[in-house]
């Protein structure tokens, strides 16, 4: 049963996604397992250019997996790993966006994919470069979940 | 003390090609954020040199670069294979120094030099030689050692006297 499902970016436009391909995020499987994306989701941090770019990634990846028995060994498509090259080559920024976007939806595959570029990105810049390009500074976004360090109030 | 020994070949790679600042302009029209989160998870994928260079960049950045758990991944991703479990390990060396400690001063200086350093071309590291249990055990054994040789009071490093 091809169920699509709506989804709505922050910036009011709407998108029809297949359910299979909406699964992709691990955030949105649970909210359809739990029967309560009736209404049609609204992802308030993600823009529509962004989402375009996530829901092309989904699709291409569920495709890829039903298609192809060489994952079903363990295998490594060569091809999917080349249209993922060519899926990050985009600029910094959306790469963070991408990034972002992919953090809040859980999307494992995607999520990996564009920090390691990110992290490619910044081993070759000397300290001082990661301070003064505006690409990379810490955001005051509250933690979404604990994890690896405490936030001490009063320091920065 | 430990910084400076990240930092040293720091100097080479500021002499790299300056083709790589020439994309800096464009970059730094854009202001991305990235928050926290994000910011770990590219940390975890990153190498030593990253890693202490990224402590480098402010305080908020410090303190996520300094999780230990950030340079376990960082010391035992080129161990063949662990020499005990991985809990014990841990309980192991956050007792006796840490993994950051661990790496700084028992595995990067006997890294091969041509690993140490990235290649110009891509900017990545050369594929690192993997540590196999005798490497791994001197280390862990060299950590042990200077913990231990820390701990006895009025210890004389010039002349070993009575312990």
């Amino acid at each position: 049963m091809a169920r699509t499902i709506k989804f709505r970016s922050s910036d009011g436009e709407v998108f029809d996604v297949e359910e299979a391909v909406a699964m992709e995020s691990q955030t949105m499987k649970h909210v359809i397992e739990d029967d309560c994306a009736d209404g049609g989701i609204t992802l308030y941090n993600v823009t529509s250019d962004i989402l375009v770019k996530v829901i092309e990634y989904c699709k291409k990846h569920v495709d890829a997996a039903v298609g192809s028995f060489i994952k079903a060994l363990g295998g490594v498509d060569k091809d999917l790993e080349s249209w993922d090259g060519e899926f990050v080559n985009v600029d910094l920024a959306i790469q963070v966006d991408i990034s972002n976007a992919s953090n809040s939806l859980n999307i494992e595959g995607l999520l990996d994919l564009t920090t390691r570029v990110i992290a490619d990105n910044i081993r070759g810049r000397s300290h001082k470069r990661s301070v003064r390009s505006s690409t990379l500074k810490m955001s005051s976004r509250p933690r979404m979940r604990n994890g690896f360090g405490r936030r001490t109030p009063g320091r920065s | 003390m430990k910084r400076r020994s990240i930092d040293g070949p720091e100097e080479e790679k500021n002499k790299r090609p300056r083709s790589a600042e020439v994309a800096a302009p464009e970059e730094a029209v854009s202001a991305a954020e990235l928050g926290e989160d994000l910011l770990l998870e590219v940390l975890k994928r990153a190498d030593a040199r990253t890693l202490g260079r990224a402590a480098c960049v402010s305080r908020g950045w410090r303190r996520l670069a300094e999780d230990e758990r950030l340079w376990e991944a960082v010391c035992t991703r080129d161990w063949v294979k662990v020499p005990c479990g991985k809990q014990q390990l841990r309980a192991v060396v956050l007792a006796l120094g840490g993994f950051r400690r661990l790496h700084s001063l028992y595995i990067l200086p006997f890294l091969a030099p041509s690993a140490a350093l990235p290649s110009p071309m891509t900017g990545r590291p050369h594929p690192q030689q993997r540590w196999g249990k005798d490497e791994v055990q001197l280390s862990l054994s060299l950590l042990s050692i200077g913990f231990f040789e820390k701990m006895i009071p009025n210890n004389n490093r010039g002349g070993r006297g009575g312990a």
